[in-house]
Formats: C-alpha cells, sequence, structure tokens
C-alpha cells in the first residue's frame, strides 16, 4: 500500500477543561471554530499530514476530556505521545495554575524525551486577560519548553504552535534515530532506512516513532 | 325511561364497533351501552323524567334542537300531566336547579364553560346546532329564562317568578323540562361516549396484547402478556405493565415517540417510589434557588458545558433559557447524588432527556436519577469512571467472543503499533469510541432517532443493551475495518465512518436493534461474570483519597488498568476461562505470565535504554505492591 507519508508522531493536548483545547485542534486540523463544540468525552483525535522541512509528516493529534475524573482514562494516552501541548487559557489564573499539576504528570505519565510546549489560549479576549504573556513565558522558561500565545478564535499562531512541536519531535527523533543507527541492533529498520535513503537521515521510516 | 333505553340498546354492538369514533354522530347515539354499571345509572334515573332518547336524528336542526317531549312516540310518560309524588320531586326540584345553574354560566359566558363540553365531543355539529338553537330561539318562555337569569339574587328570581300567572309558569315549566330533557339526553351522550372511548382503548390494548403474544417466543410467562398504557393498580399492575411495554420495546417500531415520556416518567417514578422518596421534599432541595456550598465547583464546571453539548438548541443567545433550565437539572441531578456530582457527558445525556421531556425539569430529574442511580453500574461516572473502564474491558472480551476475527485483527494491529513504536504503548484501538459512546449511550454518534430507541431498550432491558449496542456497531463496521493495515489507518477509517453514522445514516436503526436482540440471549451469557472479573482486576483497591485531589495521580488505576489491558490482550484464550473467583486462577496465571514475559523480552531486544530506564521507574513505584497484585509480575524479569 502506498504510503500517503513519510513519518508517523502522536501530539496530545492536555489541560483544564474549557481552555480550548478542541478548538485548537479543529481550528488547526480543519480551519474551522466552533465556540460550541460538544465538550470532548474521555479522548478523541483528529490527523493531519503537514510538510516539514521537505518531510511528509503525518500527525494523530489526541486531544482529551478535561475534567479530573476523567485522567485515569487519558493517562493512559500519555505514554504513546511524542509531543506534547499543555494549554491553559488566558482568561483563567487557575487554569494556569494547574499547568504544574499537568507537567508533573507528563513527568510521571509520558515517555522521556517527549517533547512539550506551552500554549496560552483565547488571546484574542484581551478585555478579560488574567495571566500576562510575561508569565507564561517565565513558566515555560521554567520547564524549558517553547510558549506560544493562541487564539483558535481569531487562527493566531495556530499553525505555528503545531508546526512548532511537530519539528522539535522531528528533530529529538533524529538525534535518537542517529543513536540507533550507530547501536544498528534493529535489522528491520535499518534496512528500511537504507531503501529509502533519499530522505535526510533517514527521518522517512513511515510509521516508525522512535522513542 | 329505561325499558325505553333498552329498547333502543339492541342494536347490533358489530357493526359499531368497527365503527370509527369519529364518525359516529347517530350511530353512536344509537349504539346502546353495554356496561351494565351505567345502565344502572339510567335506572336510577327519576324515570318520571321524560327525557327524549334518542335525538331524532332528523337534519333538520329545529326538530333536533326542540325534540318535543309530547311526540317522543316511544312510549314515554308525558310528565306535562304525570303527578310526582312528593320526594321525587324535591330530588327533581335540586336537579332543575343545578341544571338551572349550569345554563345560566353558559348563558353567562356566551357559548362558554358550561356547555364546553360540546365543542369538544365528536360529534359537535349536532351539539353545536343543538345548542345554539336552544340558546337562541326566540320564544316568550325563553325570554323569560333570558330575564330570570339577569336576576342575580334568589330573592329577585323568587319576586320575579311570583309576579306571573299559573298558565305562564306551567309554560315555563314546560320549557325548562323541555330543556333539562336534551340536557339529559346530552350528557347521556357524553357518558356513553366516553364509556364507548374506553371500550375502545381497551380494545386496542387488547389487540397490541394480542400482537404481541403472536411475536413473542410463546414461552409461558409471554400467555401472561397484558397490554395495558398505564400501570393498572395493584400488586402486579406495574410489573404487567412493564412486561408489556417491554415487549413493545423489542417490535422493530419500538416505543412510539408519543407514548416516550410517559414510559421513562412511568419507571423512574416507579424507581422512586420504590426507594420511598418524598418528590415534593426533594425537588424543593434540589432545585433551590440559593445555591450551596458545594455547588462551586460542579457549578463552574456545568457553566463550562451548558453551551457544549453538541445540541444546537442551546447556543447562541436565544437559548439562553434553555441553558437556564439545563443548568438546574444538572445541578439538580448533582444535590440529589453528591457523589457523582457532575460528570462532563451528562449535559449531553440531559440536553437529550429534556428534550423527551419538553423541557420540564423535574421530570427530566427523574430521568436523570433513574438512569444514572438505577439503570447504569455503579461508578459509571465516578470514582475515576471505575465502571466504565470495567465494561470497556469486558467488552473486548465479548468482542473477542462475537466477532472473533475483527477482534484478532484489531489486535494485531495494536500489538504492531506497540511494536513499531519501540515499547510506546498504544491502548485498546476500541477504547477511544467505546469509552465515548458508552459514557453518552451513543447520543454523540448516532442519529437522535436511534439513540431514542437504544434508550428505551437500554431502560427496559438493562445496561447490557450498551455493549449489545457496541458490538452490534462493530459488526456492521467489521468489513471496512479488516481492510485496514495499521492502527493510523485504523483511526483514519474510524474517523471517518463515525461522522458517517452520526449524519448519514450509516447505521439502520431497525437493523441494529434487531442485531442487538437477537445476538444473545437476555441476560447476556457470561456477562456478570465478566463485569465481577474484571470489577476485581482492574482495582483491586479503589483509591479514594489519591484520586480526589488534582495532584495526587491515582497510578493504582492507572497502573491496574493497563495491566488489565495488556493482560486482556494477551491471554485471549484464556480469559473466558478463568473468569472463577481467585481460587485457582493465581498459579495457572503466574505461570502464563512469566512465560509470556519471556517472549516479550525475546521481541523487544530493541528497547531504547531510554523506555527500560522509564520502565524501571515505574516498577520501582509500584514494586511495593507486587505481592497482592499478580499482575504486575509480568513485568519484573524486566527489572
Amino acid at each position: 500500500m502506498a504510503k500517503q507519508y513519510d513519518v508517523l508522531f502522536r501530539l496530545l493536548l492536555i489541560g483544564d477543561s474549557g481552555v480550548g483545547k478542541t478548538c485548537l485542534l479543529c481550528r488547526f486540523t480543519d480551519n474551522e471554530f466552533h465556540p460550541s463544540h460538544i465538550s470532548t468525552i474521555g479522548v478523541d483525535f483528529k490527523m493531519k499530514t503537514i510538510d516539514v522541512d521537505g518531510i511528509k509528516v503525518r500527525i494523530q493529534i489526541w486531544d482529551t476530556a478535561g475534567q479530573e475524573r476523567y485522567q485515569t482514562i487519558t493517562k493512559q494516552y500519555y505514554r504513546r505521545a511524542q509531543g506534547i501541548f499543555l494549554v491553559y487559557d488566558i482568561t483563567s489564573e487557575r487554569s494556569y495554575q494547574h499547568i504544574m499539576k499537568w507537567a508533573s504528570d507528563v513527568d510521571e505519565y509520558a515517555p522521556d524525551g517527549v517533547q512539550k510546549i506551552l500554549i496560552g489560549n483565547k488571546a484574542d479576549e484581551e478585555h478579560k486577560r488574567q495571566v500576562g504573556k510575561h508569565q507564561g513565558m517565565k513558566l515555560a522558561e521554567e520547564y524549558g519548553m517553547d510558549f506560544y500565545e493562541t487564539s483558535a478564535c481569531t487562527n493566531y499562531n495556530i499553525k505555528e504552535s503545531f508546526t512548532r512541536l511537530t519539528e522539535l519531535v522531528l528533530m529529538a527523533h533524529r538525534k535518537e534515530l542517529d543513536g540507533l543507527r550507530l547501536a544498528s541492533n534493529d535489522e528491520l529498520n535499518l534496512a528500511e532506512l537504507e531503501e529509502d535513503g533519499r530522505k535526510a537521515d533517514g527521518t522517512a521510516n513511515s510509521k516508525s516513532c522512535w522513542c | 325511561m329505561s325499558s325505553q333505553l333498552t329498547e333502543e340498546e339492541n342494536g347490533d354492538d358489530s357493526i359499531y364497533d368497527e365503527l370509527c369514533i369519529d364518525d359516529e354522530s347517530d350511530e353512536f347515539v344509537n349504539n346502546t351501552p353495554s356496561d351494565p354499571g351505567l345502565k344502572q345509572n339510567l335506572n336510577s334515573w327519576p324515570n318520571t323524567y321524560p327525557v327524549v332518547w334518542p335525538l331524532p336524528s332528523s337534519e333538520d336542526p329545529e326538530t333536533q334542537a326542540i325534540p318535543s317531549v309530547c311526540s317522543s312516540g316511544r312510549g314515554s310518560t308525558d310528565g306535562a300531566h304525570f303527578i310526582y309524588p312528593l320526594e321525587v320531586r324535591s330530588r327533581t326540584s335540586s336537579l332543575v336547579n343545578g341544571l338551572l345553574t349550569e345554563l345560566y354560566d353558559t348563558y353567562r359566558n356566551g357559548t362558554g364553560s358550561g356547555l364546553g363540553l360540546y365543542h369538544d365531543s365528536v360529534d359537535s355539529s349536532t351539539e353545536a346546532s343543538g345548542s345554539d338553537a336552544f340558546l337562541s330561539r326566540s320564544n316568550p318562555e325563553s325570554a323569560f329564562l333570558l330575564e330570570l337569569s339577569e336576576r342575580q339574587s334568589r330573592r329577585h328570581q323568587i319576586q320575579f317568578l311570583k309576579q306571573k300567572d299559573w298558565n305562564e309558569l306551567k309554560a315555563i315549566k314546560e320549557e325548562l323540562r323541555r330543556r333539562i330533557a336534551v340536557q339529559s339526553a346530552k350528557l347521556l351522550r357524553q357518558l356513553k361516549q366516553k364509556d364507548r372511548l374506553k371500550h375502545k382503548v381497551q380494545k386496542n390494548c387488547d389487540i397490541v396484547t394480542a400482537c404481541l403474544q403472536a411475536v413473542s417466543q410463546k414461552r409461558r410467562v409471554d400467555t401472561k402478556l397484558k397490554f395495558t398504557l398505564e400501570p393498572s393498580l395493584g400488586k402486579h399492575g406495574f410489573q404487567q405493565w412493564y412486561d408489556a411495554l417491554k415487549a413493545v420495546a423489542r417490535l422493530p417500531t419500538g416505543i412510539p415517540n408519543e407514548w416516550r415520556r410517559r414510559v421513562w416518567l412511568t419507571l423512574a417514578d416507579q424507581y422512586l417510589h420504590s426507594i420511598s422518596i418524598d418528590w415534593e421534599k426533594t425537588m424543593r432541595f434540589t432545585f433551590n434557588e440559593r445555591s450551596n456550598p458545594d455547588d462551586d465547583s460542579m457549578g463552574i464546571q456545568i457553566v463550562k458545558d451548558l453551551h457544549r453539548t453538541g445540541c444546537s438548541s442551546y447556543c447562541g443567545q436565544e437559548a439562553e433559557q434553555d441553558r437556564v433550565v439545563l443548568k438546574r437539572v444538572l445541578l439538580a441531578y448533582a444535590r440529589w447524588n453528591k457523589i457523582v456530582g457532575y460528570c462532563q457527558g451528562f449535559n449531553i445525556l440531559a440536553a437529550l432527556i429534556l428534550e423527551v421531556m419538553e423541557g420540564n425539569e423535574g421530570d427530566a430529574l427523574k430521568i436523570m436519577i433513574y438512569l444514572i442511580d438505577k439503570v447504569l453500574p455503579d461508578s459509571y461516572f465516578v470514582n475515576n469512571l471505575r465502571a466504565l473502564s470495567v465494561d470497556m474491558a469486558v467488552f473486548r472480551d465479548l468482542l473477542r467472543l462475537k466477532l472473533t476475527d475483527l477482534s484478532h485483527h484489531l489486535d494485531v494491529l495494536q500489538k504492531t503499533a506497540n511494536r513499531e513504536s519501540g515499547g510506546g504503548y498504544e491502548p485498546p484501538l476500541t477504547n477511544v469510541f467505546t469509552m465515548q459512546w458508552f459514557l453518552t449511550l451513543f447520543a454523540t454518534c448516532l442519529p437522535n432517532h436511534t439513540v431514542l430507541k437504544i434508550w428505551d431498550s437500554v431502560f427496559f432491558e438493562g445496561s447490557e443493551i450498551i455493549l449489545r449496542v457496541a458490538l452490534a456497531i462493530w459488526a456492521k463496521l467489521g468489513a471496512q475495518i479488516e481492510c485496514c493495515q495499521n492502527a493510523d489507518e485504523f483511526y483514519s477509517t474510524m474517523g471517518r465512518l463515525t461522522q458517517e453514522m452520526l449524519e448519514d445514516n450509516l447505521i439502520d436503526s431497525n437493523e441494529l436493534m434487531q442485531t442487538v436482540y437477537s445476538m444473545a440471549t437476555f441476560p447476556f451469557p457470561q456477562l456478570a461474570e465478566l463485569r465481577e472479573k474484571y470489577t476485581y482486576n482492574i482495582t483491586p483497591f479503589p483509591a479514594p483519597v489519591r484520586s480526589a485531589s488534582f495532584s495526587g495521580h491515582p497510578s493504582k488505576m492507572q497502573d491496574s488498568d493497563e495491566e488489565n489491558d495488556i493482560d486482556d490482550d494477551d491471554i485471549n484464550a484464556n480469559s473466558v476461562g478463568c473468569l472463577g473467583p481467585f481460587s485457582g486462577f493465581l498459579t495457572p496465571e503466574l505461570q502464563k505470565y512469566q512465560k509470556e514475559i519471556r517472549d516479550y523480552q525475546l521481541k523487544t531486544t530493541s528497547l531504547s535504554t531510554s523506555l527500560k530506564l522509564c520502565l524501571l521507574v515505574n516498577m520501582a513505584a509500584v514494586s511495593a505492591k507486587l505481592d497482592l497484585r499478580p499482575g504486575l509480575i509480568w513485568w519484573s524479569p524486566l527489572l
């Protein structure tokens, strides 16, 4: 079967209920914005294939319910993620404070080397802002993450943030790929890599998620 | 009078039985009551009363409107020449008084309330023409009655009457008698009408009963099926109604939309009655305008979700009122059941319930209570959705039993995904979908009319219907899923199929429900055992304290569920065999796990160091529990 993409990554959106995770996702994948989107029940997903430096990257983006009681179930999806968006709402101080807790969940349940990015959503609602941009930047710095303020409503920084996380994941996995190549203990993958040598650094190996 | 009636009673009932109630103005009159009770009433009517029965069926409104006492020609006593016995007279006068009052009322209110019955009656044409003529007739007696009615007090009326001479009074008496006769006839018609309609309903119920029995499995219990619209009183009334309605729900047409509200309410009322709830008091408490101290956290989440029900009627400015009602219902349930409180997804359930309950918040609350507290398994929405996790695991076992090929295919895709992601963990592929289906009882994945049918069925058959419907859906989608080569393709395909299911009637509701009913006997074989097994397996220890705090990760739950998933993934053949309680369960399972671990180790030599480290950390965290949790030994050789 002809492959429609070169590499597959799984990204995950987490954050308090109502910060706009689903809206970010819909804006990115379908360029649509429905403020009254149905609240996410459990886990949901959307797909998109994007082009990063000439590589067709298939991203599965997993969206999670924010309510606390769902976390047992949503955490099962952390372990397979290569990139995670931690999302807060700039109009909600509380959702910003909770980022700490989300981040520690990530440390506990997501694989090592997972790429993270901090998102302050609803940047269009400046009049209701409770969390300053500098606060977001400071927090991101603490955690060593990139930071974006976004607005799903006005389509501000959406594509940029998704592309950035994808790039980070791609970069992280290139390194690992090189390491694995040196170790050369995976014959199957190596064979495929050689076959697919036209792609830079062999990242073209489809469906593989090097974690 | 009674003899007169009985004379008329010999009409051929069978003919009239065939007549529709909407065409019986005359037939109906002639058709006689077979109800002995009514006959009794007629007999007790003062038989000196020259009620004309039936009304002449002539088209001439004048004849109809002014039936002449003397010309009835049916052997009636001419009341004008009859000497009343004293007691009859006093009784008559009270009757006359009553009827007069009614007539006056009618007159005062135009053609209003007192005679309002006429306008409701099926044969209103006859009645209307009769009453119009009756009221507008301009003979002297009518004028007199008019005048009389204008005198408000009794004293004035008596004075007015005193001024009349004997002949006048006699004429008036005649007029009154005639009018009373007309009214009596009309009353009788109404009574007979009522009686007939009741009879008709009973007959239709009998027909439904016959149909239900005809399509039933003809077991002994089926012969006792008896359909009624509402539970009859008495010890077995409810059960009888329940059994019959359950059979109706199983018919291809299901419960008619018009009945749904009443049927659901009857079920909910019965439940509330069975737990001895003072509903008035509950309503006062749950819909209290003042907020309760513990409303806050729930309230915040509820408000966040009000416009996110997926139901367009709750979006936008104009839906403000609907959202207020939805909020009140959700808050009321959260106050009613503080342990469950509010779970995301209730907004979707409550929105649909409110639609069926036509916006009545009290009724909607009843249904919420019945559904969540009684019908669905305990802890479906609490305790980290523990019972839901159980049902998802149970469901995968059922899938393995019923749709072996599909289940195997999905297992292969999952394993491949696990291997290719180098140790990343792919949860069972069906989870993401079944979770949504189960939590919203399919409200977000199928068109409304299908969802309502499913809910009817859930209310009558219990929560196993949810598992059955999920099986039926996967069976329907199976062929397309089996074409998928990898997990990503599976998710893409399902993304498309779920959209089609919701919007394009990919799933035919009749076909779906027939599959649901025919896939296995009731109750679903082994279901109870499987649920029990996973209830113990998934959460050997509930983690109430830790799960309650935001930062306290309910890691026990997490690990154990994962363990279950893996366990479930790897012991295909044994999953049903080891249903028994824990005796004899541990040893063979342990051996099996250990063997699997060895296999797994061989397969995973290429695990990256980082993953191994990650696992080690995990293992350290849980190693303390190993002795109590056999499933985790699965991992031990990695340590």
